[in-house]
């Protein structure tokens, strides 16, 4: 009897056991509500799509100041203070570490890997209303691994290529192949091409910015990618066709009206018209064509922290770090601005003196006055701070293109610079020069630009006569110096053969860049770009040590940039 | 296959003892016998004692009596060895039975004594502290400091009520997990949250000032055999029971108390004249260019003249004497159906820190039911809730990006010149307290204003402004099922919740504008915190035990199921409006909210087998299987079975009792031998839960969408930590038991840390969670414990324990790569080849006395924007380690170890009739401290007001002195990290000093009166420049020795009594 109930007992108590041993896997199997296990996070509805493309926007807020310093302390067109961190001086000196913190593949693998993982497991197929339901996202996020991976391999020089998802460590440790820049672009010209008639997405205004500028152009980052990939012509078409909307030849992205000039009816070169600054006084602006989206406070991970390099903030105490390099003053001073003065039906074009003694800064080339002003410590700003002078005071820097606190990728301005780069490589250096002079419209192209050249460029030369106007099209170099198509000093000269007369534009466009571009973070990149073109080191060296101007030419910066490696940060 | 395979194997270790209840046969009753006959008399007296029951040592079956002369006659089996001698008032006695001619003799010593036998011998090690009736302690840690000290390195985290203490076993056994012992609360493993945030600053959430130590019965340390807890027990594990009944007699206690703490000393600040002069000259290094400053003109007519002209003693504000108070009433009692204990307490404690006040409610049901024949089971349930007011305590982190919001710190620093009352328009005293001070406005803008402590505690003060409230509800039943004599099964359930409420606000009265996290200028602050922790824990055991003449056996296996989930919500914003809105609201300014929402579940198959031979050699084996939702999937050392990870944990033990051996020689001074060996393996389970799985975060964009992106990649081989330690000790009673020594030693091996490690830069993630690194630590324990003193009238004991440890890092993951941590100002230094949590910085050499000196080192620091510094005259002068002029990083080296060479305590009881004396010192010995509040306070560097060391500041050439020059911003970094702020932590400490009085009662009514008065922390010897040498800030391991200047503990006062009615 007792054996009875001992046995019945144990078994029942074997039994229990076992069951709990059984279920041990789904049992050991937590959930959480604050974090997705990769497993669950499928792709296959609307919504999740969207939360994961915001990741990867907010992978990309972790690389703007990054990318935008490193294209923009290494050029030519900033120089630092004596406040600005070490890790920054090590930018400017080409003297890179690995400890640098501004030296970081991994962020923007953190961009690749987010965007591999949606590809990976997006379902493209799924349709809705006869409509594939991702496939805008799908291209949206293929364009923006391109970009990063285009980002990474100038900054590297080459780079692992993945394109699949890690999860695992075993995946993170395995040896992927290294692509040299060239074969970046050739993999992603092929990889994104399919893509280039996708629509943009867009989720409506998001915080009040219009989401559809958070995506990149697939066009314009083939045709740079064709650029740097020396495929010139394909760079040139694709630039073309984004700028002329090839597909519905509607919403034509033209340059607009918008300059900073000396006044037209008066001779004295006293009053400006500021129409520049303008452009990058709302992000909202048709010229930005697509910008990282930041965060408006400064606690959060992607609040952009460039203003309190460039500008004079709280944070920074007003110390702010980079400023314009004597370079780019003089580059600007030595810009010849005229103007055509017309009154009483007589037109004469009036050149503008070389020489301000009321504001040093308005001569040559205006764009540097539009964006950039200083001011003595502490005359308006009332914060409450102290406004006598003391060691924690200092004179205040703004340059108003950082003031909406986003971080622009793509402007008009600077498509048609690329543009126009591209083209002059491409064989068509008068075109080139007649985006930079003229504005491209039909009568303006007719007028200027040799038949020959104009008939070998075929439809690259073709924008319009009804969408693209005097109204609405300007040459960009006339948006800083004047009325530029008026410009006698303003010309190619006669040279004894094509080549030469392409290397001229192409340093006339180089200027142009550092005038237009300039604290947009793109410097260094171009400069290394069309180094590459020219096959010329010493061409960039000269560039980088004449940054304090010609007359502080810096021999030893000269000596590291000389060489190619030091264009390229060490990978870790 | 392998699943078969592993059901196999389990249902051999469930039932192993089931075979061997088949199988048993009743022992043979003939067996070879002996007798015993011997003498046992009072050792205070020598009077023979009467009644004294003698058995045979484990074995109740063979029992005898002493008559009125003392002697006995005792027949036992001829391999008995030893036998136990037992009577009321008097403490039990093991003696050997040598090959004696006489007999065996026995002295027996007064219960006032501390117990030196067990019933139960036993392979493994344990210490046990009982006796917590007088104490009026809020929570335990106190009793295991001053009963344990030499087991359990115990520092009391601060003088704030119910504190507690950080514990530390064997060493530090974690790096970056966590390092104190699993708490076992009446057989249930508790969570106790050690790593949880809280609100307010400076402060933890104490889990076990939740229980009331009125009601706890004895606290155990286990030293070794800790294999059975698995993965929870690589700490080292302490038991705390509570009270049950123990007889059917009603005993009702009431217990009341009242207590006085003095204000703990505090550091010697300057005065109102000396800060003035002080602020004055650090004027002069702001590069200022004014040249009239409102608090330093002379003139008495001046309008702000009597505003800038006080003498304050800001502590007046903030300290205060406190009081304490306790009522408690235990029921206990029963009858043949039930035994119950029920036990009801409040107790309220304000503290020496204002607005720092504890209150706790306790209720607690213990009862033992007996159901049915054979069947039994325990119900307890408890319930206790706390309630504070809080404020923020210690020295902030980082004084750059918040203003000082410590009522206590602010004291300290606040400039003594200026009063916590307004001055009205006619330069009168108003009865209105002042707001934040402006003296520096003018100079360096409003961001170094410093709030007026007294309105952060008066306009803080309110229930849902800066408040705690926490509590704990348990539930436990456990039936138990006597199947026959030898076997029973039981089941353990239990059911356990802390429910947690925090408010914190900051007032706008009083307190500057000021920025937080870079939120741009903020007038107050409001964060409010709720968190629920659920445990579920279940324990099924099975036991059995059996004697074979000779053989003892005992065996026992289970399965433990534990499921506990926590989860948070913490929300802060900013502006409120004004101090009467304190509330987190929709309307606030930059609103964030942040939580956790974590599920941790184990299960543990366990197994023991306890075996001993002649009550002679003793041997233990133990085993678990541990699985756990943390454990990676392919964890590394896991057994992978139904689809997870499995860790296997063996231990074994051996005791030999060498005084019971036959040629032990008796005549000798020893009266008790016992050594042990052991072996241990046990796990650290504190991993992430989530850190083995690769998951996405979200990360709020633009304030609208949450963007999902990988925030991990999971290491599927991710495990716990293993410890294995051997454990060796021995044990000796001499001189008719006068002398008790015990000395163990431990060596322990603990590897596949848990750590972060560096993954390939192409992942887009800096480190995934791994087990690399492994550290080791040696250490030892030895007391002794002397009856120096056993009349009939008087009685004395005295003991010491020392302990020591030493640790060592073995192995770090990044191939070895050293790594340091930042921990208030500290530089702490994780190093193959190093202890744990050293301290890296920089070497002194004095002060340059002259430019002359100074220029002739050339000595410089590199500024954070790449230019040169030079030391000059008036600043310190740094080693320069590295010969190259330049004090940088590479300069810096091991300047203090926290670790303490020596710990322990000593203590002495007398007791005269109804009177005793208990006193009990601890102390630490050879402990560096880094003085984290004197760098501030004596760093020169802002308008804070220093110490009075700084009035021997440098100030002219030629001028010999410790103290550097002063400096506004100290651009060479005077006040950097280094053995200028690094003591000597060492100690003597007269913890406790207990007088108590047990009235003789004869009364119908009252049975019992004890009146009892206690002193702590009465005395403590240092050369320590702190407030207290004990404190600790937080509870990992690299947080130790740092004094952030939390609430010293002051001297405290109480008088007590207990009346058993």
């Amino acid at each position: 009897m007792h054996m009875k109930i001992k046995s019945i007992l144990l078994a029942g108590l074997s039994l229990i056991s076992m069951g709990m041993y059984t279920s041990c896997e789904n049992m050991m199997d937590t959930t959480s509500n604050l974090v997705m296990f990769s497993k669950d996070n499928t792709l296959n509805q609307a919504t999740d799509t969207v939360y994961s493309v915001m990741g990867i926007i907010g992978k990309m807020q972790a690389i703007a100041d990054r990318t935008v310093l490193l294209g923009e302390i290494r050029g030519d067109l900033v120089e630092l203070t004596p406040q600005a961190s070490v890790d920054l001086q090590e930018l400017a000196q080409f003297k890179v570490g690995t400890e640098n913190v501004y030296n970081s593949a991994e962020s923007y693998y953190a961009v690749i890997n987010n965007c591999n993982f949606y590809l990976a497991n997006v379902d493209t197929a799924l349709k809705k209303r006869n409509e594939y339901v991702f496939m805008k996202e799908f291209a949206a996020v293929k364009t923006f691994r391109a970009w990063t991976y285009l980002q990474l391999a100038t900054i590297y020089g080459s780079v692992p290529i993945i394109t699949e998802p890690i999860l695992t460590e075993a995946a993170a440790n395995k040896v992927y192949p290294l692509y040299n820049i060239k074969q970046i672009c050739n993999y992603f010209i092929d990889d994104l091409t399919p893509y280039i008639e996708t629509p943009t997405p867009g989720y409506g205004a998001i915080n009040g910015l219009d989401s559809k500028k958070f995506f990149l152009p697939t066009r314009v980052v083939l045709g740079d990618l064709c650029l740097w990939g020396e495929r010139y012509l394909e760079a040139a078409r694709f630039y073309h066709d984004y700028l002329t909307n090839i597909t519905t030849q509607t919403n034509v992205v033209s340059t607009s009206l918008s300059q900073t000039i000396w006044n037209k009816d008066e001779t004295t070169f006293s009053k400006m018209q500021n129409g520049y600054n303008y452009l990058f006084s709302t992000i909202g602006n048709v010229e930005i064509v697509s910008y990282i989206p930041m965060e408006t406070t400064a606690s959060e991970k992607g609040f952009s922290g460039l203003s309190n390099v460039f500008n004079s903030t709280i944070q920074n105490n007003y110390f702010y770090q980079a400023t314009p390099s004597r370079k780019l003053f003089e580059l600007s001073k030595a810009q010849s601005n005229c103007i055509v003065y017309s009154t009483n039906n007589k037109q004469d074009t009036l050149y503008a003196p070389t020489r301000n003694d009321v504001n040093p800064l308005w001569v040559g080339d205006l764009r540097l006055a539009s964006v950039y002003s200083t001011k003595s410590d502490g005359t308006t700003i009332n914060d409450g701070n102290p406004t006598t002078s003391s060691l924690y005071s200092s004179a205040r820097q703004t340059i108003s293109k950082l003031s909406t606190g986003h971080v622009l990728l793509y402007r008009r301005g600077q498509i048609y610079l690329r543009f126009a780069e591209a083209m002059n490589r491409a064989g068509f250096p008068e075109s080139a020069f007649a985006i930079l002079k003229y504005g491209l419209y039909q009568s303006n192209i007719d007028k200027y630009v040799d038949p020959v050249e104009r008939s070998r460029a075929g439809i690259l030369m073709y924008f319009s006569q009804y969408l693209f106007t005097p109204n609405n099209t300007l040459g960009i170099h006339s948006r800083g110096s004047g009325d530029a198509f008026a410009n006698k000093n303003y010309v190619i000269p006669e040279l004894p053969n094509q080549n030469d007369s392409i290397n001229y534009v192409e340093d006339l466009i180089c200027d142009e860049t550092a005038l237009e571009t300039s604290f947009e973070g793109c410097r260094f990149f171009d400069l290394v770009r069309m180094a590459l073109h020219r096959d010329d080191n010493l061409w960039l060296a000269q560039k980088i040590a004449e940054r304090n101007g010609p007359a502080n030419f810096d021999a030893d910066l000269y000596k590291t940039v000389k060489e190619r490696e030091s264009w390229f940060l060490p990978l870790k | 296959m392998k699943q078969s395979l592993f059901k196999a194997g389990l249902f051999c270790i469930l039932f192993l003892g089931t075979t061997a209840v088949f199988g048993q046969k009743s022992v043979s009753t003939k067996v070879a016998t002996k007798t015993i006959s011997g003498k046992v008399t009072d050792a205070a007296t020598r009077a023979p004692l009467a009644g004294v029951h003698v058995q045979a040592y484990g074995n109740d079956k063979f029992t005898a009596m002493t008559g009125e002369d003392g002697t006995y006659a005792i027949k036992v089996p001829e391999y008995v060895t030893s036998v136990a001698m037992q009577v009321e008032g008097y403490n039990l006695v093991q003696c050997a039975i040598n090959k004696r001619s006489k007999g065996v003799d026995a002295s027996l010593l007064s219960n006032v004594f501390v117990e030196q036998y067990q019933n139960r011998t036993l392979a493994t090690k344990s210490t046990t502290a009982v006796g917590f009736d007088l104490s009026t302690d809020l929570s335990i840690e106190p009793q295991i400091e001053a009963k344990l000290g030499g087991d359990v390195r115990t520092i009391t985290r601060s003088g704030l009520p119910g504190m507690g203490a950080v514990m530390f076993m064997n060493g530090l056994n974690s790096l970056s997990a966590n390092a104190q012992p699993l708490i076992v609360l009446d057989g249930v493993l508790i969570d106790m949250q050690y790593n949880r945030s809280m609100v307010h600053d400076g402060y933890y959430n104490n889990l076990l000032s939740n229980l009331n130590v009125g009601d706890i019965e004895k606290v155990t340390v286990i030293k070794n055999g800790t294999a059975i807890y698995g993965a929870k027990g690589g700490n080292g594990v302490l038991l705390i029971d509570t009270k049950r009944n123990q007889s059917m007699a009603t005993k009702i206690d009431f217990t009341m108390s009242g207590g006085f703490e003095l204000t703990p000393m505090q550091p010697s600040m300057m005065d109102a004249t000396q800060y003035r002069s002080y602020a004055s000259e650090l004027l002069g290094s702001t590069g200022t260019t004014l040249t009239e400053f409102k608090f330093l003109k002379v003139d008495k007519d001046y309008y702000y003249y009597n505003q800038y002209h006080n003498n304050t003693d800001w502590s007046k504000e903030t300290y205060q004497n406190s009081f304490a108070q306790s009522y408690g009433i235990n029921v206990q009692g029963g009858d043949d159906v039930a035994d119950y204990n029920l036990s009801v307490g409040y107790t309220n404690s304000e503290s020496t820190l204002k607005k720092n006040d504890f209150s706790r409610f306790n209720l607690r049901l213990n009862s033992d039911i007996r159901l049915f024949k054979n069947m039994t089971a325990r119900f307890d349930a408890s319930f206790s809730d706390v309630q504070r007011n809080l404020r923020d305590d210690g020295v902030t982190d980082d004084f750059t990006s918040s203003t000082v919001t410590s009522p206590g710190f602010l004291s300290l620093i606040k400039s003594p010149f200026l009063n916590p009352y307004a001055y009205d328009t006619q330069g009168r005293l108003s009865s209105f307290y002042d707001e934040a001070d402006n003296y520096l406005d003018e100079v360096i803008g409003k961001n170094v204003s410093l709030a007026n402590p007294s309105c952060i505690l008066k306009y803080g003060d309110a229930k849902n402004k800066n408040s705690f409230s926490n509590n704990l509800i348990t539930l436990a039943i456990s039936p138990k099922y006597q199947i026959n004599k030898r076997l029973y099964v039981s089941e353990h359930f239990s059911y356990t919740s802390v429910n947690s409420y925090e408010n914190y606000y900051l007032p706008i009265k009083g307190v500057p504008t000021l920025t937080v996290d870079n939120n741009g200028t903020i007038y107050n602050i409001a964060k409010s915190l709720s968190s629920h922790q659920n445990g579920f824990f279940s324990d099924t055991k099975m036991s059995w035990n059996n004697q074979y003449g000779e053989h003892t056996i005992k065996v026992l296996g289970g399965a433990r199921f534990i499921n506990n989930t926590y989860n948070l919500n913490l929300q802060k914003g900013y502006n409120t409006g004004n101090d009467k809105m304190p509330n987190m609201s929709l309307s606030l300014y930059n609103k964030t909210t942040s939580g956790a929402d974590d599920i941790s579940r184990s299960l543990t198959y366990y197994a023991n087998a306890d075996y001993n031979y002649l009550e002679k050699y003793y041997l233990t084996g133990a085993v678990s299987m541990e699985t756990s939702s943390a454990f990676g999937k392919e964890a590394k050392d896991g057994l992978k079975l139904g689809g997870v990870a499995w860790g296997l944990f063996p231990s074994i033990q051996g005791a030999w009792v060498v005084s019971s051996e036959p040629w032990f020689h008796s005549d000798g001074d020893i009266d008790y031998l016992k050594i042990n060996v052991g072996y241990d393996l046990s796990g650290n389970d504190d991993i992430n839960y989530t850190a083995s799985r690769s998951y996405f975060t979200a990360q709020r964009i633009l304030n609208s969408i949450d963007g999902l992106s990988i925030g991990n990649i999971g290491n599927t081989t991710l495990q716990w930590e293993t410890t294995r330690r051997l454990t060796g000790g021995m044990d000796i009673n001499m001189f008719n038991n006068k002398v008790n020594f015990q000395a163990n030693v431990f060596k322990g091996w603990t590897s596949n840390l848990l750590t972060l490690k560096d993954i390939a830069f192409n992942s887009g993630l800096p480190n995934i969670w791994s087990n690399d690194g492994s550290l080791e630590n040696f250490g030892y324990n030895v007391s002794i414990n002397v009856k120096v003193l056993n009349s009939k009238k008087w009685k004395m004991e005295m003991g010491a324990n020392v302990s020591h440890y030493e640790n060592k890092i073995t192995a770090l993951s990044n191939n070895n790569k050293p790594f340091t941590t930042n921990i208030y100002g500290a530089t702490v230094l994780t190093k193959v080849n190093s202890p744990v949590g050293v301290f890296y910085g920089y070497k002194t050499e004095g002060v340059y006395s002259t430019t002359e000196k100074a220029n002739a080192d050339g000595l410089y620091v590199i500024t954070k924007t790449g230019t040169h510094q030079n030391f000059g005259a008036g600043d310190l002068k740094f080693t320069d380690l590295t010969p190259d002029g330049v004090i940088n990083e590479l300069d810096r080296t091991i300047i203090g170890n926290p670790n303490p060479d020596l710990f322990g305590n000593l203590f002495a009881n007398l007791n005269c009739n109804h009177l005793t004396l208990n006193v009990v010192f601890n102390y630490s010995l050879g402990n560096d401290v880094y003085n984290y509040q004197r760098s501030i306070l004596e760093s020169g560097s802002r308008f804070y007001n220093q110490t009075t060391a700084l009035t021997n500041r440098w100030t002219s050439e030629g001028q010999t002195t410790t103290i550097p020059k002063i400096q506004y911003g100290d651009v060479v970094g005077n006040g950097r990290f280094s053995d200028r702020w690094i003591e000597d932590g060492s100690y003597l400490r007269l913890k406790s000093l207990t007088l108590s009085y047990n009235l003789p009662m004869n009364n119908t009514y009252i049975k019992g009166f004890t009146v009892w008065g206690t002193a702590s922390n009465l005395l403590t010897f240092t050369k320590y420049l702190g407030s207290d040498p004990e404190f600790s800030l937080g509870n990992s391991v690299l947080a130790q020795g740092i004094d952030r200047g939390l609430l010293a503990q002051g001297r405290t006062f109480t008088l007590g009594v207990r009346i058993n009615l």
